[in-house]
């Protein structure tokens, strides 16, 4: 029964993992950008859904929804005054290099601006939330956490679908594949890029919208997180969306199942014990190192 | 419906065209032969603005090309069928057609028209296109081109790396979709037999210049031309 429990902890916070990794994921499969700032977008999400609480006093998924919109706005400013410059402007060998260390500054600057707005102090959701829980039987089901899960599974799904199922989808995936060629048969690959990276940032804003209702944040919360996404990615195998979300799920599950035979302290230690066994039999990742969308 | 005139094309100091002059009208079959670094490929590539270009100008319908995005002439209905294929590897073969037809509202039967053309495509459409042949992609390439009904169809090297009854196969093709529709065709092409028999006029490009033009029946009988590129002796 103990072991039920830890694999149905496991999986909630792995589902948050997992849907920060598919966004990283489909930066990286889209743009060849390694986002470091990737999780200090969630952090900014998780501030922002206590001030949204505070003012306005609504449901935090409701917040974190309402983020969507301007954090996609937000992710297209940052794509199209930093990044893209940073590209252009041939300061490295590869743009790609220039533009992880933006991302990498990018990353010190929102942590270091956030501080000076919110303080180092940990905030939390002061909702009634936090405390409610489901008996199951003998378990004990976090109600936030699940929430945060299904939200997270939801909007996983949804990405998918689009990426799979509409012309838009198939646009990003062919701008993915081969930009050049996918330009001379008329997809507009600057917009594909900018809309996927407004995309990607919005996802990890939402994401931290939904984890603050459980997780206490600081500006240097996205520290906790953004070595788990990159283990993920990497498992998953480099730009593979699903194979990010495995590879989150399975962290998560790691994680928490790690309990029943060392003890909690020594669960990071499980977590890339696993990641290094896993490059030393399968580098490429679970799913290769394919770009797939 | 085409003009190039006078284009020059530089990659850092490496000259790949100077002042290169060349026309397509509406319905006409022009191929472009040339050695290897002639700038052949330069040259499709600029008229999508895929590279930039230092002097002259490129217009389409009496309009410059200039500043235009790629995607926007492939939207004025110029379709691009890169060298080496360059189909999208992971998505299958129906969803390449349907990206080719993004650019408008492709209805459920330019896919089958295109099914029509390339049957093998359609014994084949929910496979990845990177397990395919070279000649399979090859179709997928020229299918995911038409799908967007274009005006000019750019071919670059589309008998590159192929079998020779699969070449043989592409020409038919390209002629037969020449000889079908409206539809205009500049070819690039280092097989310089089948590249003058399927054209009507033909460039010759030497070192990013246009170095012989003309009726592509005559070049065909050209002493020089046989010599430099048909491996007959003129004095054979």
């Amino acid at each position: 029964m103990y072991a039920l429990q830890l694999f149905i902890t496991g999986l909630q916070q792995g589902g948050i993992i997992a849907l920060l990794s598919m966004g990283l994921a489909l930066m990286f499969g889209v743009l060849r950008v390694v986002n470091f700032a990737q999780a200090d977008f969630m952090m900014l999400g998780m501030f922002s859904v206590i001030l949204i609480y505070n003012l306005l006093h609504i449901n935090f998924v409701g917040a974190a929804v309402l983020l969507a919109v301007p954090a996609f706005f937000v992710g297209l400013t940052v794509y199209h005054f930093i990044i893209r410059q940073v590209g252009k402007a041939k300061l490295t060998s590869s743009p790609a290099h220039a533009q992880l260390l933006a991302t990498l500054g990018l990353s010190l600057v929102i942590q270091n601006g956030a501080e000076m707005i919110w303080g180092a102090t940990p905030l939390t959701l002061g909702s009634s939330q936090e405390l409610s829980v489901w008996h199951v039987g003998a378990l004990v089901i976090d109600q936030p956490r699940t929430i945060a899960f299904v939200i997270a599974l939801g909007i996983a799904g949804v990405m998918l679908a689009v990426l799979r199922g509409t012309a838009l989808g198939r646009a990003v995936r062919a701008a993915a594949s081969d930009p050049e060629a996918a330009g001379y048969v008329g997809v507009n690959v600057r917009l594909a890029y900018a809309g996927t990276f407004a995309v990607a940032i919005a996802i990890s804003v939402v994401v931290g919208g939904i984890l603050v209702s459980y997780y206490p944040v600081t500006p240097v919360t996205g520290n906790d997180f953004i070595l788990l996404m990159f283990t993920a990615v990497i498992m998953g195998g480099l730009g593979n969306v699903i194979g990010a979300m495995v590879g989150g799920l399975m962290l998560g599950l790691v994680q928490s199942m790690s309990q029943l035979f060392v003890p909690l302290e020594l669960n990071s230690a499980v977590v890339f014990g696993l990641f290094l066994a896993m490059m030393l039999i399968r580098p490429s990742g679970i799913f290769g190192e394919v770009t797939r969308l | 419906m085409l003009e190039i005139d006078n284009l020059s094309v530089a990659y850092g100091s490496v000259r790949a065209l100077a002042g290169v002059s060349i026309s397509l009208g509406v319905n006409e079959f022009v191929s472009i032969i040339g050695p290897n670094g002639a700038g052949k490929t330069t040259l499709l590539k600029a008229i999508c603005n895929a590279v930039p270009w230092q002097g002259g100008d490129i217009r389409i319908d009496g309009k410059s090309i200039r500043g235009l995005a790629p995607w926007d002439i492939a939207r004025m209905g110029i379709a691009h069928v890169p060298e080496g294929r360059r189909v999208f590897g992971q998505m299958t073969v129906e969803e390449n057609l349907l990206v080719g037809g993004m650019t408008r509202r492709v209805n459920k039967g330019r896919l089958d028209d295109v099914y029509t053309l390339f049957p093998r495509l359609l014994a084949l459409r929910k496979r990845r296109s990177v397990t395919m042949s070279g000649g399979e992609q090859q179709m997928l390439a020229i299918g995911r081109a038409l799908m967007s009904k274009p005006r000019l169809l750019m071919l670059d090297e589309p008998s590159m790396g192929l079998a020779p009854l699969l070449v043989e196969q592409v020409f038919h093709h390209i002629t037969e979709l020449f000889k079908g529709s409206e539809l205009s065709v500049l070819l690039i092409e280092q097989r310089v037999t089948e590249a003058l028999e399927a054209s009507q006029r033909s460039y010759v490009l030497e070192q990013g210049r246009v170095a012989i033009s003309g009726d592509a029946g005559a070049m065909l009988n050209n002493a020089d031309i046989q010599k430099a590129y048909l491996g007959m002796g003129a004095d054979a």
